[in-house]
């Protein structure tokens, strides 16, 4: 299988010597790692640059921050393996990109590396590189960070400047501890879509995420599927809860917390969610549907996190029950 | 048959040697365990409201009660134990209140299984001990203000100001200090529920004390 | 099969590396999980369950030819309940404040399939002098153990390594570690560390052994 005229071009490349063997499919359409790490960090643009505008330029601290740490534990495993250099596929700094955008404005860089550091080292190498981790690396880290510093992880306070008093407490969190009747109607609406509200740093403007969406969906990086059945679900399963009495708007469910931005950037990781059609809609609806029962039913305020990790766990038994019959099997 | 009785017998002089040695041991601790108990009682009482002897008043449905007299015989307090649940497991606590019962004098948590380093400040840390035992008003001004100084605001949530034991206490987020009322009690940051529980248990066992003392007939 | 004497110095040593209860063997994870939230604690639950393990150990070892083979696991659990119910009363007696954090996990020192294990395996074989050793050292490993991941959980998420405050105040701690996560994280860590060692220890015996097979052939 490993023919001299392949080894480069197909098998993933010769390093140091010995040939590194990729077990199939070999089919490639055209985009190297690199590539569509860096086109996802690019849709991310727009999101750090409203919560610059809403939150100001502290923010960006913390996001090099977290870069950093899952960056510098890339590069610095990758030196004591002596693998080859996996810096420039950029899949660390994104990992370090999204962390630093789902921690609370004013969260401490350091606190953002220590994160960045375990998403890489715990999240992803320990369970042997990028490809084989199970969880989404970001959202390990972001768990860490949030069994470390849970007082840290929901102090909303220091979203200082353009976002008002009342919204300094999550929607969501107004929701489960407060007075619900501060977050109603029209004006809510319009404030979560700008992203006028108290929330994690990239996961507040729900336009700037839909953007992101939309670069990921041009460029077909993301797969549609895992966007469209998550949202679905959650218009859905908020939809019946609400109906029956139970809990906000289903369109106040999608738009609140980190619902979209995990339905864009952290749903859709590749390594993590299914490679089926039917498997990626089963993904996204139970991401979904156990959002809903964690905000309504669990103690915390919000449970897109917990809910996508959970869901990846399932993901190989997903892959296995969807996967389509081979031509002529039984 | 002789396999049988071998069995029979290893197993009667196993449990003979062992019943008999634990009950040996057994004799020999519990007097220290029941001193064990008492002490941490006797010394949470003490400090809830010190400088009196406890006589117990009430022991009913879960619930005990101490009336604690000064040496002259006037009563200077009532401390009262309860537990029920709270985040995890169950909140086993004490309860001071004033000589009339109007006032919340002081909380001391006993036992809980709350989260490290969010719940468990609920629990009054060694430093509000000592603070709170060289305090003669037992108000301690900088600390209050700090939700990590939970358990202060129920000796005194303001200067001279106890929290009332007349009406239910409530849990509020985020208010300052110079707004509180008597029946407010701010929320440990990322720990409302444990907030709310302890406030809640403080609350059930002030009302059950109340109609237990009803009951007997007097006050 | 041929038994090879084993020398007694290397029967406790094993206890500590090559046959290391926690690190090799993954025996009595529960407990290792479970109250190693500071190194007091580990080292308190690591030196209740050696003695248990060498009480019971020496106890089966004496008595190994008495007991019928068949009700030979009902024995050990007696004996071994027996122990354990000491250990339990003796530390609410005389150490009321590790007994309190240690909890439900002291009695279930009966259930640690560690000790059932060892006597199963070694002591109802054996005389008891070697017993004892055999359990001494596989005691001091697991005792070992738990102090050290007790340590590292205390000193990430509380600053502190036996109660002496070692991080500065500066450094947030993190939670985690003291909450059931961290065991896990910090176990994993721990054997992963154990296996990456043992490994090159074993390369290196490898390398070792050939070039004295090669000196041998060349001299």
């Amino acid at each position: 299988m490993a023919t001299e005229s392949s080894k480069t071009s197909v098998l993933g490349g010769v390093d140091e010597g010995h040939l590194d063997l990729v077990t199939s499919p070999h089919s490639h359409f055209g985009w190297s790692t690199g590539r569509i790490m860096w086109t996802v960090s690019a849709a991310l643009v727009p999101c750090v640059a409203t919560a610059v505008w809403f939150f100001g330029f502290g923010v960006l601290a913390t996001i090099a921050g977290a870069i950093l740490g899952a960056a510098g534990t890339e590069w610095l495993v990758g030196r004591l393996n002596r693998r080859a250099e996996t810096i420039p596929d950029g899949s660390a700094i994104l990992t370090g990109l999204l962390l630093g955008l789902v921690v609370p404005p004013g969260f401490s860089p350091f606190m953002a590396f220590i994160g960045g550091v375990v998403a890489v080292g715990i999240g992803k190498i320990a369970f042997g590189g990028l490809g084989d981790n199970i969880f989404n690396p970001a959202l390990v880290g972001r768990a860490f960070l949030q069994a470390s510093f849970p007082a840290q992880m929901t102090d909303w306070s220091h979203a200082t400047s353009r976002v008002d008093a009342i919204s300094q407490a999550t929607p969501l969190g107004l929701y489960k501890f407060g007075d619900p009747s501060q977050f109603a109607g029209d004006i809510a609406t319009q404030k979560l879509l700008l992203g006028e509200v108290g929330g994690c740093i990239g996961a507040t403007s729900s336009t700037a995420i839909l953007i992101g969406a939309a670069i990921l969906l041009i460029t077909r990086i993301a797969h549609w599927q895992i966007m469209a059945s998550m949202i679905l679900g959650g218009l859905v399963f908020g939809g019946i809860f609400h109906v029956s009495g139970i809990g906000p708007s289903p369109l106040f469910h999608v738009l609140a917390g980190g619902f979209l931005f995990g339905a864009v950037f952290m749903a859709t990781d590749y390594v993590t969610s299914p490679n089926t059609p039917v498997g990626m809609w089963i993904y996204g609806g139970g991401i979904a549907l156990l959002t809903i029962l964690i905000r309504l039913f669990g103690g915390l305020p919000e449970g897109v996190m917990y809910a996508i990790l959970l869901m990846n766990a399932t993901v190989p038994l997903i892959n296995r029950h969807t996967r389509p019959a081979l031509f002529g099997a039984k | 048959m002789k396999i049988t009785l071998h069995m029979l017998a290893t197993l009667i002089v196993v449990g003979m040697l062992s019943g008999g040695g634990l009950s040996l041991v057994n004799d020999w601790a519990e007097p220290f365990i029941e001193e064990n108990q008492r002490r941490v009682r006797d010394e949470a009482i003490g400090f809830l409201v010190p400088g009196g002897a406890p006589e117990q008043a009430v022991d009913q449905d879960g619930l005990t009660a101490w009336r604690v007299r000064g040496e002259d015989g006037t009563l200077k307090g009532w401390v009262v134990r309860y537990a029920g649940t709270g985040f995890q497991d169950t909140i086993d606590l004490m309860v001071a209140l004033d000589p009339d019962r109007q006032e919340i004098r002081g909380l001391k948590v006993l036992d809980d299984s709350e989260t490290p380093g969010l719940g468990t400040w609920i629990r009054l840390s060694p430093d509000h001990q000592a603070a709170l035992a060289g305090a003669s008003d037992r108000y301690l001004e900088d600390a209050v203000g700090d939700a990590k100084n939970f358990p202060l605001q129920f000796f005194a949530y303001d200067e001279g100001e106890h929290l009332s034991a007349e009406g239910d206490l409530k849990v509020v987020k985020g208010k300052p200090r110079e707004q509180l009322g008597p029946t407010e009690v701010q929320s440990i940051t990322a720990a409302t529920i444990s907030s709310v529980a302890v406030v809640d248990i403080v609350n059930e066992a002030v009302l059950k004390l109340d109609t237990i003392l009803a009951e007997q007939g007097g006050a | 099969m041929a038994k090879k004497q084993v020398s007694i110095g290397n029967e406790f040593v094993k206890g500590l590396w090559d046959q290391n209860p926690v690190l090799r063997a993954l025996l009595g994870l529960c407990p290792v999980l479970a109250v190693t939230t500071s190194a007091v604690n580990g080292l308190g639950m690591g030196l209740a369950t050696t003695f248990v393990l060498v009480c019971a150990s020496l106890i089966i070892s004496l008595a190994r030819k008495l007991i019928p083979a068949q009700v030979r696991i009902a024995s050990f659990i007696v004996v071994i309940a027996t122990f354990v119910t000491i250990v339990d009363l003796t530390m609410k007696a005389k150490f009321p404040a590790l007994s309190k954090s240690l909890g439900a996990f002291i009695p279930l020192i009966v259930v640690n399939c560690l000790i059932l294990g060892r006597q199963e395996a070694f002591a109802s074989k054996n005389n008891p002098f070697r017993s004892l050793v055999d359990a001494l050292g596989m005691g001091a490993g697991f005792a070992a153990t738990l102090t050290v991941l007790g340590g590292i959980r205390e000193l990430l998420g509380n600053r502190t390594v036996f109660g002496v405050q070692i991080l500065p105040d500066v450094w947030e701690p993190w939670i985690v570690m003291i909450l059931p996560a961290g065991a896990f994280l910090t176990l994993g860590l721990m054997l992963g560390a154990a296996n990456l060692i043992s490994r090159r220890r074993e390369r290196i015996a490898v390398r070792m052994a050939r070039a004295a097979a090669l000196n041998e052939r060349t001299v």
